[in-house]
């Protein structure tokens, strides 16, 4: 069961954890009063203690190392109010908790003496409170909102998330353990994942990765949506809605979920959701183009049946959204002469259509998963997925004298088929936990249209064993993973073989060691990781759609190898926690696009930029405080900081974000008659500017001089845009089984630019924006 | 055998969604090897006619291949002193089966379009021009021109050439062939060499 534990990452952080007195294990079962059944995924949190966890499948809890004293002991179930009680722990502690489902009061507590357990690994991630709080936003947002996770976007519809520096097929995005094969398409590219869908999202790095894939170098993250199996009652659903003033729209999505037999273990969720947003404004004009249509469903069915559990998911994503209309690029004079303050166009107001340029996003995904439970310490766990992902590219210039066909027709369109499987064993023995498997996966991407990136077959396979051991004050988890890759390329630009054969393998390897010290511990974890190159890197040629350049892939790429350190430190003094990591990753033969020359076109002169691999250094650091000072007040505080370089030529890369400050404060009120928990806050956010830019490219010589002039050796349009404060503030009250809330964003309709967005170059960020959202629940 | 109907029920069910979820897509799945059908301009032809004369003078600028690969090819501008009427072809030559003539449906989507003719170094004070032919609304479009060339280049010359899409063309000075309060984004953009003789 441990390691469905850690599957939840529903759970944030886990703090304090005590020498000596703070050896108590909390430790219970949670079930339906009146039906008798396990209640799983529930969220069971100690708020002062900072410990959370979620039951597992048989509605068992564990909350271990917990020191003796007075708690708010909370328990969450998916379509119920959390409930709140009071609850004094000074020995080893069992709760059966009988839950009465239907007005999710708790009954009873029956309290017996039991044995002290291990503490379980856990994860950095957010939590579903936190994830409704921000409803209506895209899955990278809400990432954003774990320490060390920040933002590269492409205009406002398009958000990819950034861990320590790292992105793109460096940061793999799993959604209910499935990997977004569309992201590895390129930069410009959100995860396709339906915002309503996560009930948690986490980031999993080291030996927890492993299971996963040897070429998230970067990092994880798990897009988690609630369990199939969490409800008991025959219906029961919650609708929730998010309305905002900048781009006149919203979303509104519903859930239902049930056990429609009484006395068969037969399990359904239906969910479904709508976004419609017109164009955005920024603290001055509206940007043309810059509206977003998003419609999303899925559906899951689970089964349990004597040591059996199976599970099937279905999702379809759709998404169309438009790019601003005065970002689209003829060439690189267009650009110069948007920095020189050209005039934009006469502003055209509000719309809500989507013109060119715009993309048009399918995902599908259908996965079976099927688990048996050989013993109470062993189980084996079988998935199968496939998966398939559409992404058309509608140009603004859609050729002379169109027809009508050509009218309707993507300038470029990429699919992606894969299937994926996967077999794991998992086991618990003594102070011993962990698990192996195999996985497969097999994918064929083509193209319809613009030749960018040549037609592939990709099969890969890989085994892998993770392990995690206790003892006393000291926890260790290890893990390794070797991977077979082999790809099968055609019509390859740079090769006279068609298809094309090329094939890496390589080992994966991490560990982690934790000690605890008084009220906290200290993490120390080492990794080695590998990224084949992908078929973009070896294989593209020609010009990038709205990159303002040439890219060439080059095919003598080697694979690249991360080296990482980090070292966390978790402390918890009174009603305070502090959590800080600093880490060195290090990577060897990163590949990159490096600026060779300026090549002439048809359309004039662009720049070129040739992949090449050079050492690479990404070291910083994330801190977070948490301070409940008293039952009102409540504050905030985090810092990110992220260096990195070029070793091979001692530049700076492109793109990499600033350093950034955080700060809330938060003020609970009390009950009002049937107002629940009302409470005002408000938050700051300080983005420095990015002082570690490349070298501004000579626009003058270029255009002056003949086009062999050597470019910089990294280089950018444009300066770094200036350092901004941003001011938001939340209100919000529960009342019978609702949620209200009302934020502002940009509170100060502050105009400025983010380094991290490639539009940076023509439009300011959002202004003000008000946000309404009400979660009804049933 | 209670227990064996609900069984029944269950995987039916799981059939149902796997069906669903397995033949949503497959007929829209591109074929393995993608097919290159962008409308490129790989060939922009300059006819030069001396008006007294009737000399005829053909210059290229052509890239085949499109952005990237092998580098273009372009012939530099050699013209005597005199009056030319000057006409440009636009090609898409990029299937060597089927050349695309694209100027034919510039034209028909004159409105749409607007050349600019720029002298660099030396060349600004050799050459003049007006634009001899015009959209629905009387703008120029610049397919056709006609050149005065006045005296001998002395310096290097070049002229640039622009084809912008959705210009502003009543904007100051666009009608005129200025290009600075023009917009758009640019479809063409070539530099000749220029040597007037």
């Amino acid at each position: 069961m441990r390691f469905l534990l850690s599957l939840m990452g529903l759970l944030a952080f886990v703090y304090g954890i005590h020498a000596q007195s703070c050896h108590i294990t909390l430790r219970g079962s949670i079930a339906d009063m009146n039906t008798g059944v396990a209640l799983s995924f529930a969220s069971v949190l100690l708020q002062e203690a900072g410990k959370g966890t979620a039951s597992d499948v048989n509605g068992q809890f564990e909350l271990s190392k917990v020191c003796p004293g007075t708690y708010t002991f909370s328990i969450t179930h998916i379509g119920c109010e959390p409930y709140i009680q009071p609850i004094t722990i000074v020995r080893d502690t069992t709760l059966n908790i009988l839950l009465d489902h239907s007005d999710t009061e708790l009954h009873e507590f029956e309290l017996v003496a039991s044995a002290p357990q291990t503490d379980m690994l856990t994860r950095i991630g957010v939590r579903k409170s936190e994830i409704e709080a921000s409803g209506g936003k895209q899955v990278a947002e809400l990432a954003a909102l774990i320490p060390g996770v920040r933002l590269s976007t492409t205009g406002n519809n398009i958000a990819k998330p950034v861990f320590r520096g790292l992105s793109g097929n460096r940061v793999m995005v799993l959604s209910n353990g499935i990997r977004q094969e569309g992201q590895y398409w390129g930069g410009e590219h959100s995860p396709e994942i339906d915002s309503y869908i996560a009930s948690s999202i986490a980031v999993a790095e080291g030996a927890d990765a492993l299971r996963y894939a040897p070429d998230a170098i970067g990092g994880i993250i798990l897009v988690e949506p609630p369990s199939v199996f969490g409800e008991s009652k025959k219906i029961a659903g919650e609708a929730l809605t998010a309305l905002q003033s900048n781009g006149r729209g919203g979303s509104a999505a519903l859930s239902l979920s049930g056990k429609p037999f009484a006395n068969q273990q037969l399990y359904y969720r239906l969910q479904g959701s709508l976004k419609g947003l017109g164009d955005i404004k920024t603290s001055e004009v509206w940007l043309t183009n810059t509206g977003i249509r998003e419609y999303n469903g899925s559906f899951a069915l689970g089964y349990k049946f004597r040591k059996w559990e199976v599970e099937t998911f279905l999702s379809i994503f759709n998404q169309e959204f438009g790019l601003y209309r005065y970002s689209h690029l003829g060439n690189l004079t267009d650009l110069f002469e948007i920095l020189q303050g050209r005039p934009a166009p006469d502003t055209l107001g509000f719309s809500y259509s989507i013109d060119r340029p715009k993309q048009v996003v399918l995902h599908e995904v259908f996965k079976t998963s099927l688990k048996y439970e050989i013993d109470t310490r062993n189980r084996l766990e079988f998935t199968y997925a496939r998966q398939y992902n559409r992404r058309s590219e509608y140009d603004v210039h859609v050729g002379f004298n169109p027809s009508p066909e050509t009218l309707s027709r993507p300038q470029l369109e990429y699919g992606l088929t894969s299937h994926l499987g996967e077999a794991i064993w998992h086991y618990k023995s003594g102070h011993l936990s962990g698990n192996a498997g195999a996985t497969g996966l097999w994918r064929e991407n083509n193209f319809r249209g613009r030749k960018f990136m040549p037609s592939y077959i990709n099969s890969s396979v890989g085994i892998f064993a993770t392990q995690i051991a206790t003892f006393d004050l000291w926890k260790l988890n290890y893990g390794l993973r070797y991977d077979w890759v082999t790809s099968e390329i055609f019509e390859p630009v740079a090769s006279s073989e068609d298809p094309l054969n090329i094939g890496f393998e390589g080992l994966a390897v991490a560990a982690a060691v934790q000690r605890e010290l008084g009220e906290g511990s200290l993490t120390i974890s080492a990794a080695s990781q590998w990224r084949n190159p992908a078929v973009n890197e070896m294989f593209s040629s020609g010009l990038h759609h709205g990159a303002g350049g040439i890219e060439e892939g080059n095919p003598e790429l080697k694979l690249e190898r991360s080296y990482n350190i980090s070292a966390g430190v978790r402390q918890s003094w009174g009603g305070n926690s502090l959590h800080g990591i600093a880490y060195v990753n290090y990577i060897t033969d990163f590949i990159y696009l490096d600026p060779t020359t300026i090549e002439l076109t048809i359309r004039g002169a662009f720049p070129r930029y040739d992949y090449r691999q050079s050492d690479a250094l990404y070291t910083g650091f994330d801190l977070k405080y948490e301070g409940d000072w008293s039952s009102h007040w409540q504050g905030t505080a985090a810092a990110s900081l992220l260096w990195a370089e070029n070793l091979g030529n001692h530049s700076f890369f492109i793109g990499v974000p600033a350093h950034r400050f955080d700060a809330g404060l938060r003020y609970q009120f009390r009950d009002v008659r049937k107002f629940k928990a009302p409470f005002l806050a408000i938050n700051g956010s300080y983005t420095m500017r990015q002082y570690r830019e490349p070298a501004l490219f000579p626009f003058e010589t270029v255009f002056g001089e003949s086009p062999d002039t050597p470019l910089p050796v990294s280089f950018d349009f444009a300066p770094a845009p200036d350092a901004y404060f941003l001011l938001g503030a939340t209100a919000g009250v529960r009342f019978g089984n609702s949620t209200l809330s009302l934020a502002v964003e940009n509170a100060l309709n502050t105009a400025y630019r983010d380094y991290m967005n490639r539009f940076r170059y023509y439009a300011d960020e959002p202004g003000i924006n008000f946000i309404v959202r009400f979660k009804q629940s049933f | 055998m209670k227990n064996n109907k609900w069984l029944f029920v269950a995987i039916l069910s799981f059939a149902a969604i796997a069906i669903t979820g397995c033949n949503s897509d497959d007929d829209s799945t591109p074929p393995p090897t993608g097919v290159g059908d962008e409308e490129v301009i790989t060939t922009v032809a300059l006819h030069f006619s001396n008006v007294l004369s009737e000399a005829m003078y053909h210059f290229e600028w052509e890239d085949l291949d499109g952005p990237g690969g092998d580098a273009p090819e372009l012939d530099p501008i050699i013209l005597p002193i005199g009056t030319y009427a000057m006409k440009i072809e636009v090609y898409n030559k990029s299937n060597p089966a089927s050349t695309i003539d694209v100027a034919e449906e510039i034209a028909e989507e004159g409105t749409e379009h607007q050349f600019f003719f720029l002298p660099q170094g030396g060349a600004s004070s050799v050459f003049e021009f007006v634009y001899a032919d015009f959209d629905s609304d009387d703008y120029p479009i610049g397919l056709e021109s006609v050149w005065t060339l006045e005296m001998p280049t002395t310096e290097a010359s070049q002229l640039r050439l622009v084809l912008r899409h959705e210009p502003n063309k009543s904007a100051t000075g666009v009608a005129v062939g200025d290009i600075t309060n023009a917009g758009g984004s640019t479809d063409i953009d070539v530099v000749f060499q220029l040597t007037v003789q």
